[in-house]
């Protein structure tokens, strides 16, 4: 018994068991920064989204996720097409 | 009755939580407040976009006749009709078309109006160009068209304060000032956007975008 709350403690302070998915989006036609605020604004109000980052110079949209929730890619495709943009690459860690 | 417009959009304003844009249309359910301030000519629009390619706007104008001041008031519909998103750039073409009150001088009646906008821009130049055309019982036909060429001196990125150095051309054969050059300085930070500039005339231009 002792062992296997050894083991649940072990693998409960592991970050990688404790951290949110993270995704990068790649995307086409986000030149301005005014006019990409939709985009955080979308994804901030998804429950499952912890945190938004843009980066105009990578063309990345970089979600973080909460702990074991999913958004799923066609979700992702959506968000992007309501905020005007096309989706290019979805990568997932 | 272009007060109590005036005094609606204002209300709006600051009762509505609201996002803003420099396009005819934004993102799926975004409401704009675009500004345009100059003598001879202001322009104030309030966009509800109800998908990304459709918005409704109520829209009020102010121009500056030979005869005396034209008013106009009304509602508007907004559509992008193509929009090309490349890696580095993006390009759109966007048409618009109203039907609402006007006055001028001592008369009032209707006016009408339909518009087409197309611009092109990437982190470092933008272009636009639009045509507007108004008729109404009132006063004679309304032309106006605008074209933009801008040059930013840096890449800002998102959440960095963006600048452009644009010129401004103003054609507009029916206004005090049938055509008006201004060269134009342009900031933003997040979603607050602010550009000002001086015409060649002299006319000082103050145009606001922004959100609550």
């Amino acid at each position: 018994m002792k062992k296997v709350i050894l083991m649940f403690l072990l693998l409960a302070s592991f970050p990688a068991f404790s951290a949110g998915t993270a995704i990068k989006i790649g995307v086409n036609g986000m030149v301005c920064g005014f006019c990409a605020q939709g985009i955080t604004k979308k994804f901030k109000a998804e429950p499952s989204v912890e945190t938004v980052d843009v980066n105009l110079s990578d063309k990345l949209v970089k979600l973080n996720l909460k702990e074991n929730q999913d958004i799923s890619n066609d979700r992702i495709g959506e968000i992007l097409k309501d905020a005007g943009y096309n989706v290019t690459s979805i990568e997932r860690k | 009755m272009f007060k109590a417009y005036i005094a609606f959009f204002i209300y709006f304003l600051f009762v509505f939580p609201v996002n803003v844009f420099a396009h005819p249309v934004s993102y799926k359910d975004s409401i704009g407040v675009m500004t345009w301030n100059q003598p001879f000519l202001s322009d104030y629009w309030l966009t509800y976009s109800y998908t990304h390619y459709a918005a409704v706007a109520a829209r009020a104008m102010r121009m500056e006749m030979p005869e005396g001041e034209y008013l106009v008031y009304m509602p508007q519909a907004d559509f992008l009709l193509k929009r090309w998103n490349n890696p580095d750039s993006q390009a759109n073409i966007y048409v618009y078309g109203g039907a609402g009150g006007a006055q001028f001088l001592d008369k009032k009646g209707h006016a009408e109006q339909v518009g087409i906008e197309a611009d092109a821009e990437s982190r470092t130049w933008f272009i636009m160009g639009k045509w507007e055309t108004m008729w109404s019982n009132v006063a004679d036909r309304f032309d106006h068209g605008e074209f933009r060429l801008g040059l930013a001196p840096y890449e800002a990125e998102f959440n960095e304060i963006a600048s452009w150095f644009m010129v401004q051309y103003q054609y507009h054969p029916t206004l005090k000032e049938d055509y008006v050059i201004t060269p134009l300085y342009r900031v933003f930070y997040k979603s607050f956007l602010v550009e000002s500039g001086v015409s060649l005339r002299g006319d000082l231009m103050m145009n606001f975008m922004f959100h609550f």
